[in-house]
């Protein structure tokens, strides 16, 4: 049984800046004995999510809304374990895949073959694994011949189908996902929504961060409405979407 | 805190079980960075073996020490300072060179440091090619003491992973760090007995000695030259090799977590 717990989780991220990045100012402090400290010694920080709690189990697709800011790609990296939150717990249990930047990781001078690797090594794949996908990705991409050639010659689109078999090439127990379908023609977009709803039929527990209420509300069975990092609604689809509507 | 410490523990199992993962990128670091050209990676061969012809030429009537016995000197001193200096360079850049990945992905902070460690020593073993046809032409013995070149690259290896950890971390919290580095390591490149030798200074060798990089060359050059290493660089090396690792594990232990946010 795959379960996703969040703990009161609040997540700050320090602004780094050059003045605050920079040991100049550490050493400036020094010999000032720490006048300029206020300036020089506080980063600005912004608590991206604050007492953030939920929990889901089998069968949970949930579908994160909120304006640009709101936290939910920062909530979707901290339930990831990209970022560690500062106060409560993340608990997982299941395997973990994600669609977040599916581009990340791609190199314009190696071939799609050998981008396949690349990229299924980067996700935690072995070798049989990827080899075992490599039909399907073959399949689903619609390249062809252009596998066997450098990636920077692939047109925006091309780049987008061939990151996005990459990133779903597996079957975990609780997916991430982050506005994937934004990219890419009709076709595409076609292709890309069944595969995913493969997925999402056999993967149990579902994040999808979204600013398309239809594609919201076509595939999840809970919502949660995020406000500069409050959960500010979690229940029904309907009923979120709704008064996220209205708030807007 | 118990719990970071599991964290910082889980972190580096997991990025050793990647090997295949950073074998395979270290590699294509060494390939791409010479894309599209004819040579490749044997750029790095070539332009050390050109640096080396020049400067062994020159140098060698300079000390007035014999072409035979100099140029092996200066070829062995000169690729394992390149190791040296790029593990310390690229070292303070591990995490803010791969932020992309490190904001996208949950992969061990560790592979990043397995990552460079393993490009480096392939970037050795391409410009040991060019020792070696020096150790050719100038007929360098091979003796017992070649031998100590294994336990010697492991070590180096070694120094590789904590340094790009810990230097690393620093290096990404602190964006000058890399920089002045840069600038230490092309001043120590005078200071470091790798054109002349230690025994030069005479009554002043202390100098030498009291720098550690001299230590570090010295397990690498002398086995390559069929020479033994002195017991002192071993131990010098060794005690540094303890301590940074004691040091890098305390940092990655207490900062792992906050390494996402500063990249």
């Amino acid at each position: 049984m795959a379960f996703l717990k969040c703990d009161n989780v609040t997540v700050q991220y320090p602004v780094l800046d050059a003045r605050s990045l920079s040991l100049r100012n550490r050493i400036v402090n020094l010999g000032t004995g720490g006048v300029l400290e206020k300036e020089a010694g506080s980063a600005i920080i912004i608590t991206a999510l604050k007492n953030i709690s939920f929990e889901l189990n089998d069968g949970d697709i949930l579908g994160l809304v909120g304006h640009n800011g709101s936290g939910k790609t920062t909530l979707l990296k901290t339930l990831a374990g990209i970022f560690e939150p500062d106060v409560g717990s993340v608990i997982r249990n299941g395997e973990v895949a994600t669609l977040l930047d599916i581009g990340t990781g791609i190199e314009g001078d190696l071939n799609g073959y050998e981008n396949i690797y690349r990229i299924g090594l980067l996700r935690g794949f072995d070798r049989r694994k990827i080899e075992a996908a490599l039909p399907e990705i073959e399949e689903f991409t619609d390249l062809g011949g252009y596998l066997s050639l450098p990636t920077r010659t692939y047109s925006a689109g091309m780049k987008t189908r061939l990151a996005f078999a990459i990133a779903t090439m597996t079957r975990p127990d609780i997916l991430l996902i982050d506005e994937v379908f934004a990219a890419g023609d009709a076709n595409f977009q076609e292709k890309a929504r069944r595969r995913v709803e493969e997925q999402l039929i056999s993967a149990k527990i579902i994040l999808l961060a979204s600013h398309s209420n239809d594609l919201i509300r076509l595939f999840c069975n809970k919502c949660m409405l995020l406000d500069k990092g409050l959960i500010r609604s979690f229940g029904e689809t309907e009923d979120v979407l709704e008064q996220y509507q209205k708030g807007a | 805190m118990e719990n970071k410490s599991t964290s910082a523990y889980s972190d580096i199992l997991g990025g050793t079980r990647m090997w295949a993962l950073w074998m395979r990128l270290g590699w294509e670091d060494t390939k791409l960075r010479y894309r599209r050209s004819v040579l490749g990676p044997l750029w790095l061969t070539l332009g050390t073996g050109l640096m080396v012809m020049g400067m062994g030429f020159i140098w060698s009537i300079l000390w007035g020490m014999k072409i035979s016995e100099y140029f092996p000197y200066l070829t062995a001193g000169f690729i394992t300072w390149q190791l040296i200096m790029s593990a310390v360079s690229e070292g303070a850049r591990t995490y803010s060179d791969q932020a992309g990945l490190i904001h996208s992905l949950p992969l061990p902070l560790t592979v990043h440091s397995f990552r460079l460690s393993i490009k480096l020593m392939m970037g050795f073993a391409h410009n040991l090619l060019v020792f070696i046809v020096v150790a050719l032409i100038f007929q360098v013995p091979v003796t017992i003491w070649t031998l100590a070149l294994f336990p010697g690259l492991i070590l180096i290896y070694v120094n590789c992973l904590w340094a790009s950890i810990l230097l690393g971390m620093i290096g990404v919290r602190y964006r000058d760090v890399a920089n002045i580095l840069d600038v230490v390591m092309g001043l120590l490149v005078f200071v470091t007995p790798i054109v002349w030798r230690a025994e030069m200074l005479g009554s002043k060798r202390i100098i030498a000695n009291l720098n550690p990089f001299t230590h570090y060359l010295s397990i690498i050059r002398s086995p390559l030259l069929g020479q033994a290493p002195e017991t002192m660089s071993y131990v010098v090396v060794l005690a540094i090799t303890v301590v940074g690792c004691i040091l890098a594990l305390i940092t990655f232990k207490r900062y792992r977590g906050r390494v996402a946010f500063w990249v």
